[in-house]
């Protein structure tokens, strides 16, 4: 079912919606969840927990040609924030290793860069994917959005692992650069 | 803003990124394709699964059962106990009881078993389950010997999981008692050969001279082409613990080589491996070769016609040996099998039914009055479509095979990957025995061999455009002209 025709029922408060946003997109929204929690069952909570934001958020929002980018930014902040309370022996390896490396990009002047607020980073990160061109841009985003492993990066795009991680590498250098250069405005 | 609200802020990205992430990829090339133990007690497995039908009648004073016959495709594997005590002349009383001292298999199989049983699910898998194959777990680990020794860092870690080890003393130890097996054969040859000249007065006139052959053998060939040489430590490493042999060929001339070492390793079983190495920088080559005959040979007046059942459902007519005797038996609710002895302390079982617990089997079978009936056949197989590096990367090892691959020990001057992996096995299996040989090649090149294509250019006309037909030469003429705006 096209996204369009989805939406059209969330704003027709029709909770259909709800269980046809679950049949097309519910196992690529819980591996996002699980890839940042570890565990099967609450990654089923928070799919449930992003079905109900989702219907809280359409309207005034239409995504109707961007439903999984909408609902997976819902699932992927819901998990984010279960395990910032859950603690550090709760998150997983991938979860570990995908902060890890964003905290390479995060600048020297840190204090300055944590009065940023997350829309103004996500702005900034936004003019920073501009630039680049699409098979690069996907790699970054699959990595650090969908939270693919480096290998489902490799196996998709036919890709070698080092190919896939100096693009990575060379990304983040650059973003930190970025973010040095404070590309943005307090 | 910490590195949690970092990954946070991401998430909030424009989602037509995310979108544009989230389509299939397009398919690239990858790589040009190209043709392509014991176990502390046993040293040799050669697996083969090639629809064999086994009789298996049990007289009535040793079981009440009813003859069985069944149409199943049914495995079969040879085995080297490592205690082949059968010096002497092989007289049928000597051989068993030889057989008989090494009464339980218990442990035999255990070690290897695992690796065996899961590179023979995964080709399987792989489509082969519905046709005649035969697969060497030996010469394939062999070969690989040959690449993990000159590896390093996880590159070696991968690897050496993947073929079922540790530690590269394991590996060294697993090779070790697959040549001690190979030994042990050619020991009881010489010592047969022996007695049969000194005993010769006392045998008729169509009495045969003891005859077979269990060789192992492995080779490394360096392209000249290649930019960079071996490692001097690493040749004496592979020569001292593989017995692997090294040469320095020519790009025009390294196939011919390798495919003429390889026909001569296996007495003319496998003629050739490739049609074309002149792209390797470097191939590791092992063959496995093995002629014997059974302890007690099947008599050519007693095969006959019969049908066989083939797994297609179709009947097929095959040469059909008969034989009866005290064999090894086991009989459960979901297979069983029988055990062949054969010469220099190679055993042959024909399984019926599931062969995956045969190994842990063996060591509850007893020996049974048995009616034998086996078709003979003959069989060959060739892997050369990526299946033994798809199983490598399935367990673990795709490291070895990208530009991250570390094989610093074979040597320093070149930055090498194994690019293919090829076998190829052969079996004929008669009345005087079983003839069978695998060869199997790695071959790995230079790191630049795998660039990334370029991304192709598109050219769409899906609006308003102009064309032209011209004639060829250094200056065409222009025929017509013309455009398409509507």
């Amino acid at each position: 079912m096209d996204d369009a025709v989805i939406v059209e029922l969330y704003i027709k408060r029709d909770e259909s919606a709800i269980s046809f946003t679950s049949e097309k997109y519910g196992k690529g929204l819980r591996k996002i969840a699980n890839n940042v929690l570890g565990n099967e069952e609450t990654s089923k909570e928070c799919e449930n927990d992003a079905y109900l934001e989702t219907w809280n958020l359409i309207p005034p929002n239409e995504p109707k040609t961007y439903l999984f980018a909408f609902v997976g930014r819902i699932i992927r902040h819901l998990a984010i924030d279960r395990l910032k309370a859950a603690g550090a022996q709760k998150r997983s390896a991938l979860y570990c290793e995908l902060t890890d490396e964003l905290q390479e990009c995060i600048p020297e002047q840190s204090d300055v860069f944590s009065e940023i607020s997350a829309m103004e980073l996500t702005d900034m990160i936004n003019s920073f994917l501009e630039e680049y061109p699409e098979a690069q841009r996907n790699i970054f985003v699959r990595r650090y959005w969908y939270f693919d492993s480096v290998s489902e990066i490799c196996k998709r795009y036919s890709l070698t692992q080092s190919n896939v991680k100096t693009t990575l590498f060379r990304m983040r250098e650059k973003l930190k650069d970025r973010l040095n250069q404070g590309g943005y405005e307090l | 803003m910490n590195k949690h609200d970092f990954l946070d802020a991401v998430g909030g990205i424009d989602p037509k990124y995310v979108e544009e992430a989230g389509k299939p990829a397009k398919k690239r090339f990858k790589i040009a394709h190209f043709e392509r133990y014991a176990l502390a007690a046993a040293g040799l497995i050669l697996l083969i699964v090639a629809g064999t039908v086994i009789t298996v009648r049990r007289p009535a004073t040793v079981s009440e059962t009813e003859p069985v016959e069944t149409d199943e495709s049914v495995s079969t594997l040879m085995m080297s106990p490592s205690d082949t005590t059968a010096g002497g002349i092989t007289t049928e009383s000597a051989t068993e009881e030889a057989v008989e001292e090494a009464d339980s298999l218990e442990g035999e199989a255990v070690m290897s078993s695992d690796f065996n049983q899961s590179l023979i699910s995964f080709i399987e898998d792989s489509g082969y389950e519905s046709e005649n194959f035969m697969i060497s777990p030996t010469s394939y680990r062999a070969a690989l010997a040959l690449a993990v020794a000159g590896a390093d860092g996880e590159t070696k870690d991968k690897l050496i999981k993947a073929m079922g080890f540790e530690t590269m003393e394991e590996v060294n130890a697993w090779y070790a008692s697959v040549t001690e097996s190979e030994d042990a054969f050619n020991e009881w040859l010489k010592c047969a050969k022996e007695d049969f000249k000194e005993y010769s007065d006392y045998y008729g006139d169509d009495a045969k001279e003891p005859d077979g052959a269990f060789d192992i053998q492995n080779s490394i060939w360096r392209n000249t082409k290649a930019t960079g040489k071996l490692s001097g430590n690493y040749k004496k490493y592979v020569k001292e613990n593989f017995g692997a042999t090294a040469d320095n060929v020519a790009p025009n001339k390294i196939t011919e080589k390798v495919n003429s070492w390889i026909n001569k390793s296996t007495n003319g079983m496998i003629p050739s491996i490739s049609s074309d190495l002149s792209y390797a920088d470097l191939v590791l080559v092992n063959t496995l070769y093995l002629r014997t005959s059974w302890t007690n040979e099947f008599f050519e007046g007693t095969t006959h016609k019969g049908t066989f059942h083939a797994l297609s459902g179709e009947d097929i007519e095959k040469d059909f040996m008969n034989n009866q005797d005290h064999y090894l038996y086991y009989e459960d609710d979901s297979s069983k099998f029988v055990v062949l002895p054969m010469n220099g302390g190679i055993r042959a079982v024909f399984v019926l039914g599931d062969a995956e617990n045969v190994m842990e089997n063996l060591n509850k079978a007893t020996y049974e009055t048995v009616n034998v009936t086996i078709p003979k056949f003959e069989n060959e197989t060739s892997f050369s479509n990526n299946e033994l590096i798809d199983y490598l990367k399935a367990q673990g090892a795709e490291i070895a095979f990208t530009r991250d691959a570390d094989f610093s020990l074979m040597s320093d001057e070149m930055s090498l990957m194994i690019t293919d992996i090829i076998q190829k096995t052969k079996i004929k299996v008669d009345e005087t025995g079983i003839e069978a040989a695998a060869a199997t090649a790695i071959m790995m090149t230079e790191g630049a061999f795998l660039e990334d294509p370029e991304e192709p250019k598109e050219f769409t006309a899906d609006e308003p455009f102009k064309y032209m037909i011209l004639t060829s030469g250094e200056n065409p003429e222009m025929l017509f002209y013309g455009q398409i705006v509507e």
